[in-house]
């Protein structure tokens, strides 16, 4: 426990490999039913499935949902027969954010549906409104609203890049293996997001005059 | 941002923004969900049967052995015919009041009916006898039918 607090209170300095062989280590103690691991497993990675998923959602319940239902199935996964639904080879992250963002996607996709169907509103003006209840728990600054709304404008697959990059800060090479693409696409596609992404605050700082005149 | 960084310079500033908006959105984890997480990924049970498999594979299988048994139980009884029907407790039909004949009679047809006494019309109406019947009761088909007749020891 003690060690999974200390991971995650500072990830960023922490070598990548040794994070990887503790959490499997974790893993393998929580397929045994080891309470103490399932807690050490929870806190080294609540807030990035968190993150990763109201990133995209923009709902805090939802989120929660997904986080929940990630862990559940990791659980099965683990306690399966001879732990079937999962192989050891050193990866776990990537895998554990595969799972999450497959779900993420899944529900994206409901919410969307869900919105066409009831009230035939474009998506900013819904997730907008969505976004409404929770407004006062989120970061009020100029800068990252304008982040947020500018990585809406992304294509979903640059933009999943920069949410596993950033939101659930796995390396290049995991969010490779996680979306089971090569390194080189992936490394593209972030250089591709984060130009665009400039490009868009540029186009949201400059004043309306600059923008309609070249 | 972690130690594998090709990001060019010019980008680098928006990078570090997507860093901070990561940790705003992870600062805003509602209290207590790492518990609440733990919780339910020890509480969790391995998935059922059907679960793992899945539901249209699981109905495939269903559907293969429901006609496997339909097969052997149908294979079963064209190898041996006539043994489904129930056994016959002849001394009660006497008692009943059905003479040696008819018994002889009916159980020399039980080749093409599963039960030998419909013939007769003794199953589910026998509450109905109240006497012995002859051969002439059972009508033109019972007549017309070949008739073994019993030894003369079986018949006193």
């Amino acid at each position: 426990m003690m060690l999974a607090m200390s991971l995650h209170a500072n990830p960023d300095a922490t070598d990548q490999a040794t994070l990887d062989a503790n959490a499997s280590a974790l893993v393998a103690r929580a397929a045994q039913g080891d309470q103490e691991a399932w807690n050490a497993l929870a806190a080294l990675y609540a807030k990035r499935l968190f993150a990763l998923a109201k990133s995209r959602l923009r709902d805090e319940q939802l989120a929660e949902d997904v986080a929940q239902s990630v862990f559940v199935t990791l659980a099965q996964k683990l306690k399966g027969p001879e732990g079937a639904g999962y192989t050891e080879q050193g990866r776990f992250e990537s895998w554990l954010f595969r799972i999450a963002m497959n779900r993420v996607r899944d529900v994206a996709r409901k919410q969307q549906r869900r919105r066409e169907v009831l009230t035939d509103a474009p998506e900013d003006h819904a997730s907008s409104s969505a976004a409404k209840p929770n407004a006062e728990s989120e970061d009020r600054s100029d800068d990252l609203d304008a982040l947020r709304q500018a990585m809406r404008s992304l294509p979903a697959q640059d933009r999943e890049v920069i949410e596993l990059r950033h939101h659930a800060g796995l390396s290049f090479k995991q969010i490779a293996a996680a979306l089971d693409h090569p390194v080189g696409t992936v490394l593209a596609r972030h250089h591709r997001a984060l130009r665009k992404l400039k490009e868009l605050i540029q186009a949201q700082d400059a004043p309306v005059s600059q923008q309609v005149t070249p | 941002m972690t130690q594998d960084n090709p990001t060019p310079t010019e980008l680098q500033p928006i990078e570090c923004a997507l860093d901070r908006l990561a940790r705003a959105e992870r600062d805003a984890t509602p209290t207590g969900f790492a518990s609440r997480l733990a919780q339910a990924g020890a509480a969790a049970e391995p998935p059922g049967v059907i679960a793992r498999i899945g539901f249209d594979r699981a109905l495939r299988v269903a559907a293969a052995l429901a006609i496997g048994a339909i097969g052997v139980t149908a294979g079963v009884l064209m190898m041996n015919p006539g043994q489904s029907a129930d056994p016959v407790d002849a001394q009660a039909l006497i008692d009943e009041g059905v003479s040696t004949m008819q018994l002889v009679y009916a159980s020399t047809n039980t080749h093409d009916t599963e039960d030998p006494f419909w013939s007769l019309g003794l199953s589910d109406r026998s509450n109905e006898f109240d006497g012995e019947r002859s051969l002439w009761d059972l009508g033109d088909d019972a007549l017309s039918a070949p008739v073994q007749w019993p030894d003369a020891e079986e018949v006193l």
